[in-house]
């Protein structure tokens, strides 16, 4: 019963260690050609790095002072034949000792002429979970 | 050379220059034809004798006819002069509106749109980069 005890303690004390995780960020235009996009997420955890999605070959801008913290803004156009609809615009790499809160806001979005429009965006944790 | 019915017209109204008096003094048939275009010109003026009384009438009337008063006027423009430049020396003074070189669609903002429309326009990878690494900067966005 006292190792029992001493087991249950240790797990209660120890410090959780750190998991990590990768969250897509989709924009939806309802439709319409997105040509250029820029959003801010926030999230009580590290933010590691950033990864291109479905929007454009290239990584997408954003400030390497953003890494390590919990606040990014993450920027890219495209040339080719704009997408529409639903898109995964970028990824993001988490680290977090917890299931971690995102907010996503869209700063702008274009279209193909430089137009703003409207679109809506969610960060969507892989798996569903 | 005799002179002709013009030029007798202004020797008449004193209009004609040395040698057309002159000549008019000198010759006896222009001297004849210039006292006949007198006495023509003379018979066609109207002689109407104004009663002395009608004089005095119209002296009288023209002195009860109302005198304009200026000074209104005057107060009034000196009033509208000060107040145009009260308003003008109170006005907003003029504020330019200030783009940021990066600020390529001018909406006040640098954002990605701009590094997308310098794209479009074949602008160099560089400046595409430079624009759409200050878009993304922490700290200009709240």
């Amino acid at each position: 019963m006292r190792w029992a005890a001493l087991v249950l303690a240790a797990f209660v004390t120890a410090p959780r260690a750190a998991e990590f995780e990768v969250v897509d960020v989709v924009i939806d235009t309802g439709g319409r050609p997105m040509a250029a996009y820029q959003f801010e997420v926030t999230c009580d955890a590290k933010l590691l790095g950033v990864g291109n999605g479905d929007f454009d070959s290239r990584a997408p801008y954003h400030d390497p002072a953003a890494i390590q913290t919990g606040r990014i803004v993450v920027a890219q156009y495209t040339l080719a034949g704009p997408p529409s609809g639903k898109v995964r615009v970028a990824e993001l790499h988490v680290q977090h000792d917890g299931k971690p809160d995102y907010k996503a806001r869209i700063i702008v979005v274009a279209g193909p002429e430089g137009e703003r429009m409207d679109a809506t965006i969610e960060v969507v944790r892989r798996g569903g979970n | 050379m005799h002179l002709n019915l013009l030029q007798l017209e202004m020797v008449r109204t004193g209009e004609a220059d040395a040698d057309e008096r002159a000549h008019a003094d000198s010759c006896e048939a222009c001297r004849a034809q210039l006292k006949s275009l007198t006495g023509f010109a003379e018979a066609l003026v109207p002689r109407v004798m104004v009663p002395a009384s009608v004089d005095a009438r119209v002296l009288e009337l023209v002195k009860r006819a109302p005198r304009i008063v200026w000074w209104p006027f005057a107060a009034a423009a000196s009033v509208m002069l000060a107040l145009g430049v009260g308003l003008y020396a109170a006005r907003e003074p003029y504020a330019p509106v200030y783009y940021a070189k990066s600020d390529v669609n001018r909406d006040g903002a640098t954002d990605i749109i701009d590094a997308y429309l310098l794209a479009k326009q074949g602008a160099s990878q560089e400046q595409i980069d430079a624009v759409a690494k200050k878009a993304v900067r922490l700290g200009e966005k709240s």
